[in-house]
């Protein structure tokens, strides 16, 4: 009894907080101001918009944003890897059909992860959603090959200190400008013919640099859910 | 320029600190030398250098700015007051570089909100906050912390959620995310349709985070849960940064009614609930949430002088609310639990430094006349001419004065040289803003402090305030009363901002 | 239909979201309203200035396109990567609480910590990690 009158109460004030939202929702209808598209694509040489704001514009909130995804990922490692990693070994699936498929599919995932990160300036894209299809690239092959041997061959390669030194490099690439006696979070490197690949070198190594921060964090976040799963 | 710079700063230091583990401590010194020099640069005849900018050199609509204004130079004071008492008490520990990683965020993201006069930049950093705070108040792993920042991080999500659609509706209506534009539309058009929704969202939103009672039901137990130079730094300085937030939405939208009332809620729940509690650290944080309310109403007070005012007495409580934290702390080191009944019967073992470090924090937080509590407090009671708002500030003091007479019996008795507070330099630091408080604010916001706080009738009003209060505690222990805390709980919390949200809502529209 | 737009789907997923964060008692299913909230909030932000006959914000446009606003596409990218970072860390901690109690139900867990805080008092509470590597506590 006590529990119907609660859902009730829980429903009737999400819908009247859901109906005083709507009901005095009044929004002008005015398109995007002309001279702020030609301001954009003019500065930063990117023809993508979006990322011509994200990483050019508003460079200052990216900068945050890649830290609350560092904060997150030394959350999870340091919650999690204090308990003792589970007995249970990670199943490699035992059908061949997934093996065969993830040794087609993972050279089109991790080049079409490539793909967005580096051409996230000229067409839909960028850094962020690179990293997270290659990161499930990554996922795919832990599923045909096995979680310790690609941790394995990650961790030899020198993944940790990559994800600390990551975030110094674009906080670098943020302070830098000032060597060229230009503001900081401006454009690192000169600006070329807007549209082509090379048009906008800085928002592509910033791409690139938050493509592999993302991709190498969300790996170490995956990894650390599977190793430590622990039971019920 | 330099202003992006300080918190960058941080950000990378904490970075370094991770990478390079050995020298974690290094980077907190660094870090504290790189702020009192920037910092200081705003006395030097070079400050200039410190004036707006807009990040990245954008000085467009589109862009982010930032601005070193009279608000943002007193959180710097007192995040560096804050950092440097931190990193004594914490010296002589074993510093893990997770931690230093994670305390260097926390700093670095309260520099950049102070500076920040950009709508959605303040989202970004505001959730960084919620993050790092989470995860520094269940650092030690222990259940009640970890439900206790569970509860804290489901909260904030949902609070920052509705935040995140009153920014949609300001930018659909302003078009731009900077408050000097928000303000121009605003007071073109006031009556306007959109301003009583967007401004109950942004306000329901930032309330979560800034200790309003409503809202923030997750504050008793993430602070109280915390270790203690974290709850220090949560209960001084992060819970401000919600404050700041209102203040700047203040300065837009027309916010007045809705504070003085939130206030009022805020500032008398929190008396009652830390009258009744017995734990230490628990009535530190429903005094937090107590002293929240008397901000919030200084806020809502419109006359010239208020807003000094309100400023101070953040520094100020910052100062000694931090004292009293780290001084419990160490008090629980040695006696093993914060119960105020335990503290009481152990007293004896309690070094002489951390009692009076106690005993300074509470005569400073009662508002007892030659310390700071006293001195801020002074210029907003002058500066109040609505007797409703007197009111309620006079019971405030009362109820402050009646939820620490309670500490009094931990201050009597036997006064033994008993080992020795391996952290009193840090007490010694947050002292000097306590003692010495006169002229530091005289020097920041110059003569607008000396007359109300020289004035007999208020030094007088003040003492007779904490007389009162000691009484009332004494009646409240003959009736032993205790309101119920199931209000804390999760879910009831939730509920409970849902209702916060309409009532703002309703408010704003109809008053 | 008209009304059908962004913003009114993105309220009553709002409204879902919250009725199910108070009613549902199961700690998983908490983070999953929590996380429709999240989006709910998101698919407002882009859907408030938008009507059908814009494009994608990518030049060269064709002229008289109008073009979508870019600023709200980009503060979405932000608010994305934040509610992976809160889903995260949530389900990290529900973990931690579930493995150490053996159930997921929010009140039997907030009973069991309320009670345990009652008897032994609030700071001696049992650490959950199997080691005690609590470095730099202060």
């Amino acid at each position: 009894m006590k529990r119907t009158i609660r859902t009730i109460l829980a429903l009737l004030v999400s819908m009247l907080v859901c109906c005083v939202v709507l009901l005095d929702l009044v929004v002008p209808e005015a398109p995007p101001r002309p001279d702020d598209t030609i301001l954009l694509a003019e500065r930063t040489g990117a023809s993508n918009l979006v990322a011509a704001v994200y990483l050019g514009a508003r460079l200052y909130d990216t900068l945050f944003e890649v830290l609350v995804f560092t904060v997150a990922v030394i959350g999870v490692r340091f919650y999690l890897s204090h308990r003792p990693s589970t007995a249970r070994p990670v199943p490699i699936p035992e059908s061949h059909v997934i093996q065969a498929s993830a040794q087609i599919l993972l050279p089109l995932i991790l080049v079409l992860g490539l793909y967005l990160t580096f051409f996230g300036h000229l067409s839909p894209g960028g850094g962020f959603s690179g990293g997270v299809v290659a990161a499930s690239g990554l996922l795919l092959c832990v599923m045909s090959i096995g979680l310790d041997t690609v941790y394995k061959r990650l961790s030899g390669a020198g993944i940790e200190r990559l994800e600390w030194g990551l975030p110094m490099m674009i906080v670098a690439v943020c302070v830098l400008p000032t060597a060229f006696s230009r503001p900081i979070l401006s454009n690192l490197l000169p600006i070329g013919e807007a549209g082509q690949v090379f048009g906008s070198p800085s928002i592509l190594l910033l791409n690139a640099l938050v493509g592999l921060k993302v991709l190498i964090g969300s790996w170490m976040v995956l990894y650390t859910f599977i190793r430590h799963r622990g039971e019920i | 320029m330099i202003l992006a710079l300080l918190p960058l700063i941080h950000i990378f230091l904490g970075m370094a600190a991770i990478a390079w583990k050995a020298c974690a401590r290094a980077t907190l010194i660094i870090a504290l030398l790189a702020d009192i020099g920037l910092v200081a640069l705003y006395f030097s005849p070079v400050s200039h250098v410190l004036s707006a900018t807009a990040a990245g050199g954008w000085t467009e609509a589109i862009g982010i700015r930032l601005m070193l204004d009279s608000l943002a130079l007193d959180f710097l004071l007192l995040t560096v007051l804050l950092e440097a008492a931190v990193l004594i008490y914490l010296w002589r520990q074993r510093l893990h570089p997770t931690f230093v990683l994670l305390l260097q965020f926390l700093i670095g993201a309260v520099m950049a909100l102070v500076l920040s006069q950009d709508l959605f930049n303040i989202y970004v950093i505001l959730e960084l906050l919620t993050l790092v705070s989470f995860l520094l108040v269940a650092y030690d792993r222990r259940t009640f912390q970890i439900w206790a920042s569970l509860k804290y991080l489901i909260l904030a999500s949902i609070g920052m959620s509705i935040f995140l659609i009153g920014v949609a509706i300001v930018y659909a209506n302003v078009g731009s995310l900077g408050f000097a534009e928000i303000g121009v539309v605003v007071a073109d058009n006031p009556q306007a349709g959109w301003i009583p929704l967007a401004a109950a969202l942004l306000t329901a939103g930032v309330a979560v985070k800034a200790g309003i009672l409503i809202f923030s039901l997750w504050l008793p137990d993430a602070h109280s849960a915390a270790p203690a130079a974290i709850s220090a730094f949560l209960s001084a300085l992060v819970i401000k940064m919600g404050v700041v937030v209102l203040i700047r939405l203040a300065h837009v939208f027309p916010l007045g009614p809705t504070l003085k009332i939130l206030g009022t809620i805020t500032g008398i729940g929190g008396a009652i609930y830390a009258m009744s509690s017995r734990d230490l650290k628990r009535m530190l944080a429903f005094h937090t949430l107590s002293q929240i309310g008397y901000l919030l109403i200084g806020m809502s007070v419109p006359e010239y002088g208020a807003e000094s005012g309100v400023l101070a007495y953040a520094m100020a409580h910052g100062s000694f609310k931090a004292l009293l934290f780290l001084a419990a702390g160490a008090a629980y080191d040695v006696v093993g639990s914060t119960d105020i009944g335990h503290l009481i019967l152990e007293r004896h073992r309690i070094p002489l430094r951390t009692r009076s470090a106690l005993l300074l924090g509470t005569l400073a937080i009662v508002g007892l006349p030659p310390f700071d509590g006293y001195i801020a407090k002074a210029p907003l009671l002058a500066a109040t001419h609505d007797w409703t708002s007197q009111i309620v500030l006079i019971l405030l003091g009362i109820g402050t004065a009646a939820s620490f007479a309670k500490l009094i019996p931990l201050f009597k008795g036997p006064y033994r040289r008993v080992g020795n507070d391996p952290a009193w330099e840090s007490y010694v630091v947050l002292a000097l803003p306590i003692i010495l408080f006169l002229p530091i604010e005289r020097a920041l916001f110059g003569t607008a402090f000396t007359l109300p706080v020289m004035s007999w009738f208020l030094a007088v009003e003040s003492i007779v305030i904490v007389a009162v209060g000691w009484l009332v505690y004494r009646i409240h222990r003959r009736l032993r009363v205790r309101p119920s805390e199931r209000l804390f709980r999760l879910e009831p919390a939730i509920f409970a901002l849902m209702i916060g949200f309409i009532a703002i809502y309703l408010v704003l529209r109809f008053l | 239909m008209a009304w059908i737009n962004g913003t009114t789907i993105a309220m009553v997923l709002f409204a879902i979201g919250a009725t199910a964060l108070i009613v549902r008692r199961d700690l998983v299913i908490k983070l999953l309203a929590l996380g429709l909230i999240n989006s709910s909030g998101i698919l407002f932000l882009i859907s408030v200035r938008f009507h059908p006959q814009m494009t994608v914000p990518i030049l060269p446009v064709p002229d008289g396109v109008l073009i979508a606003d870019p600023l709200p596409q980009a503060l979405v990218l932000s608010a994305i990567v934040i509610n992976f970072a809160i889903l995260a860390l949530s389900l990290v901690f529900v973990m931690l609480l579930v493995e150490r109690y053996h159930s997921t139900d929010c009140e039997r867990i907030e009973h069991a910590v309320e009670t345990e805080k009652a008897t032994l008092g609030s700071q001696n509470l049992a650490t959950i990690s199997g080691s005690d590597e609590t470095e730099g506590r202060p």
